[in-house]
């Protein structure tokens, strides 16, 4: 096996671990009754998708986005990483915190209306 | 073989082993231990990937206010799951 | 029971279809992903443009993620702080509480490792958080990183000396709301100083950092032999003093005991019936 194919396999389980990520995730936030639950799968699920998108932007044999103390930019700019993603991800990271925290507080208030937090046992209390 | 993708290797199986145990374990302050877990592992990644600001916004986040809000919440209501 | 597991193997075979085109597509296409042949287009357009010799169409940091951040797309940014903003806004006004008329017992029921630890770290933590606000332009840092460091600071605090010892320093979830909102209004201040020279003086556009090719209005590029990066450090700054107060509102909030708010909840029912 060659260096290059030995590569390829190995960013290419890389991404098929990610994607399995997302999918346990994604089973956590619709299969499990408790918010609590929930919650803990919603910030899995948010963290594996910021990671893929800066996995696209990945490339082999690279170095950091940075301009400091480089006198020749024709050498950054043929072996820098893509540094569109890491702006996109900035932005998405401050907003999941915050709406996650907003969903923090919604389920306290629903524990104190009803006394508990399963959401089966809400739907028989309000029926 | 370029030793940054066999690490990336590693700790992306690291990072879906507890991903797992994190959604199907049934006492609550175990899994949001193994969700912390899981997010040093991703920041490993995030390292590897050579994005040193995401870094910086995500380690005090996912390791530090999402465990402290959430042991909020579980300490001021339920802590176990119920029945499957 | 019929019905439950077919819309169960209809979400599990939908999610394992859509993994399984993902993953093909992004493997399949040359220009995509980390096994594509070179770095994309615009990525170096944007690396490019950062720090060109003509001051007429580079920004004055010398970092490429920030100047995207805060300067290439800087209309993205605003609206992101605004929701984050009225997420704040919205937890603030679900949790009514007025003033805690109680004075709860002060002493910390911690012994004194943890007290002691944590009164040595945090100066350390609030000045590694003001240095990499104020660094954002030339090394990896800005605004959001340094926020989010500075309320680990505030959730420190509230977990080991309880939340009587941050009202004791008369910090409330009010005066961090108003703080927070100080913050909020800077950052638009520096948003809308073009706009008054374009009424007054030359033309000038809103969210305009360096001069531009038609233009004579300027941030300053450096302040006192430093890189300062013209509108990019003014907004570092102040958005690092906004994040850092809304994120202490929300501690502040969820540490509140259960008590204050179970005696409220009874009296309003009381006055209901």
């Amino acid at each position: 096996m060659n260096n290059e194919l030995l590569n390829n396999v190995l960013l290419t389980y890389v991404f098929y671990v990610l994607v399995a990520t997302i999918g346990i995730s994604l089973y956590g936030v619709i299969f499990k009754p408790h918010l609590t639950k929930k919650i803990i799968s919603i910030t899995i699920f948010s963290d594996s998708i910021n990671l893929l998108a800066i996995f696209i932007g990945y490339k082999l044999y690279s170095i950091p986005p940075e301009l400091k103390g480089i006198s020749n930019i024709n050498e950054v700019l043929n072996r820098t990483v893509d540094p569109l993603p890491q702006a996109l991800v900035l932005t998405a990271i401050v907003i999941g915190l915050a709406i996650t925290l907003f969903l923090i507080f919604i389920s306290l208030q629903l524990f104190r209306l009803h006394g508990t937090l399963d959401l089966r046992k809400i739907k028989e209390l309000r029926e | 073989m370029d030793i940054t993708v066999l690490f990336l290797a590693i700790m992306g199986t690291i990072g879906l082993v507890f991903a797992y145990l994190a959604v199907t374990e049934r006492a609550l302050v175990k899994a949001i231990i193994y969700s912390a877990v899981q997010s040093m592992a991703f920041a490993v990644m995030l390292y590897l990937l050579r994005a040193p600001d995401i870094v910086l916004v995500y380690i005090p986040v996912s390791v530090g206010l999402y465990p402290a809000a959430l042991f909020f919440l579980v300490g001021k209501t339920e802590s176990e799951e119920g029945e499957p | 029971m019929n019905r439950d597991l077919n819309k169960k193997l209809i979400v599990i075979t939908s999610i394992v279809v859509f993994s399984f085109i993902l993953a093909v597509y992004t493997n399949l296409t040359e220009s995509l992903g980390p096994l594509g042949l070179d770095t994309r287009f615009l990525g170096k357009l944007y690396v490019y443009f950062t720090n060109h010799e003509d001051p007429r169409v580079s920004t004055a940091s010398l970092e490429p993620v920030t100047a995207i951040v805060w300067d290439f797309r800087g209309l993205d940014t605003l609206y992101e702080t605004t929701v984050f903003a009225m997420a704040i806004i919205a937890i603030y006004s679900l949790f009514r509480i007025d003033r805690l008329e109680e004075k709860g017992s002060l002493n910390s029921s911690f012994t004194i490792i943890p007290r002691l630890v944590t009164k040595i770290l945090l100066p350390i933590n609030i000045a590694i958080a003001s240095t990499i606000a104020f660094h954002g332009s030339v090394s990896p840092g800005g605004g959001f990183q340094a926020g989010s460091i500075l309320a680990v600071v505030g959730v420190l605090f509230v977990v080991i000396f309880s939340y009587y010892a941050l009202n004791a320093k008369s910090i409330n979830p009010h005066r961090t709301l108003l703080f927070m909102s100080l913050g909020l209004i800077a950052i638009v201040v520096v948003s809308l100083i073009p706009l008054a020279f374009d009424v007054f003086f030359d033309n000038a556009y809103l969210i305009q950092n360096q001069p531009k090719l038609d233009s004579a209005f300027g941030y300053p590029k450096r302040v006192g032999g430093l890189v300062f990066g013209g509108s990019i450090g003014l907004f570092n700054i102040f958005e690092f003093i906004a994040v850092s107060f809304g994120f202490l509102t929300a501690f502040a909030l969820l540490s509140i005991p259960e008590h204050v708010f179970k005696e409220k909840l009874r009296g309003e029912e009381s006055l209901e019936q």
